[in-house]
């Protein structure tokens, strides 16, 4: 938890920048990885939250942040998840959808609540971890154009070649698998390239 | 003649048993009662026992000291002359017997006591897993396992910390009840979380104090504890399966608070 809450801490530069624009307000959105039930993204949610109060302090948290939220993508186990985070990287969503998962909505969602922050006035902080990446990366790209300058991501530990946007802060651990898996299929010719990566 | 000296000895034997049979139902006791000094006892306290043969001419005798015990948990309590030590919080029967009369049976009720509070005594495992809800003796909403490994695993810490893994045990109920209303039920099974979530982190910037290091209610409390069976992990996942997809805002400041739903005065300095 400790690793995770300096992840939050480290990464968080983006939001200082945000925080020079006094009219604009952002909404911070969490994504969840792998084998994390709803409580626990909750829970990581509320220290995200915590992370940002202590970098900015409590009062320019009231000024900058709008809301603090979790977009939530259920476990269905080690290996489902695995094999659905497989599929979301190689782009073949399409064949799990054709089986009756609920992944489209899952992402339209996501999707429906930036586009309601962009018109709330706010921007749009994502902070996806592992294959929170990849449902927000789809997310992202279900914006209007118009609506993606508003949006920003943070990610931590992604399991994709690509960025989430283009230009994403990113950070992997190098004992971590998962950021492996990114450079598996970077070179396949329908696979988005991928950014300049910050590996600490 | 060989005849009747077999009888006569046979009939000389039936007399002798008889006798003796005789002298021993005279000395016998019609019955036996047994009393207790208390019928409810604290785990490591000790009550006494005491112990009378009633006889047909209606006098009486204290056996106590003479009387062999018959509990129905061995080794939950021992027995030293007139004085029963507890050694276990269970519920136990306890029957003296003596020149082979049974006395009465007296049901005597070992309970354990933690900051003040009595926990259930320990379900029956296969009883408490035949059913989603389990075993709730002492009706509190907080299944009797769940809420004694509560107890005892929260004792030596802060007493929030015992509040917010009962508020979630009462939380969960719902859960296991009524799982296709997720959406439903959602803010208050997570209350707990958002109660922690404040004195984990929120209570500070409200000149209170941080009473939690470690989450009370955490993910081994809930897939290793509460939801301990493959029929209330089923629940919980398809519960957990129906939150999928959206998008869940945190409550601010005092709201986290507002979520606790024990007495919170009790913590402010």
């Amino acid at each position: 938890m400790k690793k995770l809450f300096l992840i939050f801490v480290l990464l968080l530069n983006p939001l200082v920048a945000l925080a020079d624009i006094n009219e604009c307000k952002t909404d911070v959105y969490f994504a969840n990885g792998i084998l994390t039930e709803e409580e626990t993204a909750y829970s990581n949610a509320g220290l995200l939250r915590e992370a940002i109060k202590q970098m900015l302090g409590q009062e320019p948290f009231t000024q900058k942040i709008g809301k603090v939220t979790y977009a939530y993508n259920n476990t269905i186990g080690f290996w489902s998840d695995g094999i659905e985070t497989f599929l979301q990287k190689f782009g073949w969503m399409g064949l799990r959808d054709s089986l009756g998962d609920v992944h489209a909505s899952d992402v339209q969602t996501q999707i429906t609540s930036y586009k309601q922050s962009i018109k709330d006035g706010h921007k749009v902080l994502a902070v996806a971890h592992s294959q929170g990446n990849l449902f927000t990366h789809e997310a992202f790209r279900g914006l209007d154009p118009w609506m993606q300058d508003y949006f920003e991501a943070v990610s931590v530990a992604s399991p994709m070649s690509a960025d989430i946007k283009y230009g994403t802060a990113r950070i992997d651990w190098d004992n971590d698998i998962v950021p492996r898996i990114a450079t598996v299929g970077a070179s396949l010719p329908w696979m988005m390239p991928s950014s300049v990566r910050n590996v600490s | 003649m060989n005849f009747d000296f077999k009888l006569s000895t046979l009939l000389l034997t039936l007399l002798i048993i008889l006798f003796f049979i005789g002298c021993k139902n005279e000395n016998a006791p019609l019955s036996l009662q047994l009393n207790i000094t208390k019928s409810s006892l604290m785990l490591d306290e000790n009550t006494s026992l005491q112990v009378s043969a009633l006889y047909d001419d209606n006098t009486s005798k204290d056996v106590t000291h003479e009387v062999k015990w018959i509990s129905s948990h061995e080794d939950a309590v021992e027995i030293s002359k007139n004085i029963l030590f507890s050694k276990q919080d269970t519920n136990i029967t306890l029957q003296a017997k003596y020149e082979g009369i049974t006395s009465n049976a007296l049901a005597l009720e070992i309970y354990k006591e933690i900051n003040g509070h009595r926990l259930p005594p320990e379900p029956d495992e296969t009883l408490n897993n035949s059913t989603l809800l389990g075993v709730d003796v002492n009706n509190n909403g907080v299944r009797d396992d769940v809420e004694r490994w509560i107890y005892e695993e929260y004792k030596e810490k802060h007493p929030v910390h015992i509040d917010i893994a009962m508020q979630a045990g009462r939380a969960y109920k719902k859960v296991l009840e009524t799982p296709e209303r997720a959406l439903e039920i959602h803010d208050e099974v997570n209350s707990a979380t958002t109660c922690q979530i404040y004195y984990k982190y929120e209570a500070k910037y409200f000149n209170e104090p941080i009473l939690i290091q470690e989450d009370a209610v955490n993910k081994y409390f809930r897939l290793k504890i509460y939801y301990n069976t493959q029929e209330r992990m089923n629940a919980y996942l398809q519960y957990d399966k129906l939150l999928s997809g959206g998008v869940y805002t945190l409550l601010e400041g005092k709201e986290q608070k507002a979520a606790c739903d024990f007495n919170t005065s009790k913590y402010e300095e």
